[in-house]
């Protein structure tokens, strides 16, 4: 059982490698809700678009470290 | 020392090799009714590569595609099976029982006699499509690939079936030890006690990417996971069976995240289920750019033959080319093992957490 343990730890960091795809995709649609936003109630300056994307880089941030704390609690 | 000039050299050349594409690829931008430069010319041949077709090009000679016509099949008032060939007669309109089709970059639309297409705005067809249930290239890829694993695993099962202390022989020496390495390295670590229930499914995915991978680099011409479409549904299955075994915790890590205050709970149940989505996504886009990154490249790179006859001479241009398409080549090879291996990986992970049982303490 300890062997094994061992092998789940080196095989881990593989889940990083997919979070730049994650972060990604998160901020793209949030990006995406705030541009439909601006169109649709035609606000001056785009500030859902701005206020939304900044709101999806800190949901990508939060599931990034969610992620990270799940992956280090099982060591 | 050696070495180090070595590297300096191949560093050089590279540099040359490189900086005269650019100014190339700039003068092709430059004049936009001038006849086809050799670069555009390669640009839309790579481009012809990545897409799926309804026609086997083998390779091209002149302005011609070579191959053969595969077979066509429409669900469009009644089932409609034709060779594709037809598309490649007189003005290009397939006619069958009085409907007429047309092929336009791939994708069939159905037209009148004349072959008249209407464009919207962005220049894509308004014409109706028939449901396209064709063997196309990438059908025929993925065919290929299943008989190859058929053949491999019964000719693997079948030494089993003699004894139980067989050596595998042939193509088994090479499975088995595969087949252990997803069991012990991806499926027991990630899964747990519950590892046998997914392994069919991780075993048929990690051999399918993986084969599908390495007939990419063939020279017969398949890029079937650099297909998004193919990939997407290769997503979709792991999507839905994490979804589908998941127990009572992962359900509500994601609508009623334990451990924080109440208010919280309804902020976190969004971005969870965005999570949810994410996931597969990334598998999904990271396998398809991964493939179409790498046959981009490769052909570029064999590209430069044509395109640097001027400046490297034929020998050059054919030395640099060789050269340095083999030491991708290699890279892809690894490439293609550890997409596959990626990809089962993630999968498995991912069912792992839908899967697992906390215990509560550490909450």
């Amino acid at each position: 059982m300890e062997n094994r343990k061992q092998k789940s730890k080196l095989n881990k960091w593989i889940v990083f490698t997919s979070m730049p795809f994650q972060m990604g995709v998160t901020i793209y649609l949030f990006y995406r809700l705030g541009d439909w936003l601006d169109v649709k109630y035609a606000v001056e300056g785009g500030w859902w678009t701005k206020g939304l994307t900044m709101l999806g880089i800190v949901v990508s941030l939060y599931q990034f470290i969610r992620q990270a704390n799940r992956i280090g609690k099982d060591e | 020392m050696v070495n180090l000039r070595r590297a300096l050299l191949i560093l050089a050349v590279l540099l040359f090799a490189v900086n005269p594409f650019t100014t190339r690829a700039e003068e092709a931008h430059g004049h936009g009714d001038a006849p086809k430069t050799e670069a555009e010319k390669v640009n839309e041949h790579i481009q012809h590569h990545l897409q799926d077709d309804h026609y086997f090009t083998l390779f091209k000679k002149g302005e011609e595609y070579v191959g053969f016509p595969l077979p066509v099949i429409l669900i469009d008032n009644g089932l409609k099976v034709f060779s594709s060939g037809k598309f490649h007669e007189g003005n290009g309109v397939a006619e069958v029982d009085g409907q007429y089709y047309v092929n336009y970059h791939g994708k069939i639309y159905k037209t009148d006699a004349n072959g008249s297409l209407t464009f919207d705005e962005h220049h894509h067809p308004t014409n109706a499509k028939p449901w396209d249930f064709s063997i196309t290239k990438n059908v025929v890829g993925l065919m290929v690939a299943t008989l190859l694993l058929f053949w491999g695993f019964t000719s693997l099962a079948k030494t089993y079936k003699k004894g139980s202390n067989n050596l595998p022989k042939g193509v088994g020496r090479v499975l088995e030890p595969l087949v252990l390495y997803v069991r012990d390295e991806m499926a027991i670590p990630n899964i747990g006690h519950r590892y046998k229930e997914f392994m069919p499914y991780l075993l048929s995915v990690f051999f399918l990417i993986f084969t599908l991978n390495l007939l990419g680099l063939t020279p017969i011409g398949f890029n079937v996971t650099g297909n998004i479409s193919v990939t997407l549904c290769l997503a979709l299955f792991t999507f839905i069976i994490t979804n589908i075994k998941a127990n009572k915790d992962y359900w509500k890590h994601i609508f009623w995240m334990p451990g924080v205050p109440v208010p919280f709970k309804f902020v976190l149940a969004p971005i969870e289920v965005l999570g949810m989505f994410t996931k597969p996504f990334s598998l999904m886009l990271r396998l398809f750019a991964n493939i179409t990154a790498g046959h981009s490249v490769v052909m570029g790179l064999i590209a430069i033959v044509y395109l640097f006859q001027r400046e490297l001479t034929i020998p050059g241009s054919i030395g640099v080319s060789m050269l340095l398409t083999l030491v991708l080549f290699f890279l892809e090879l690894l490439v293609a093992f550890l997409q596959a291996f990626i990809f089962t990986m993630l999968s498995s992970l991912f069912i792992g957490m839908a899967v697992e049982e906390h215990s509560h303490d550490h909450h």
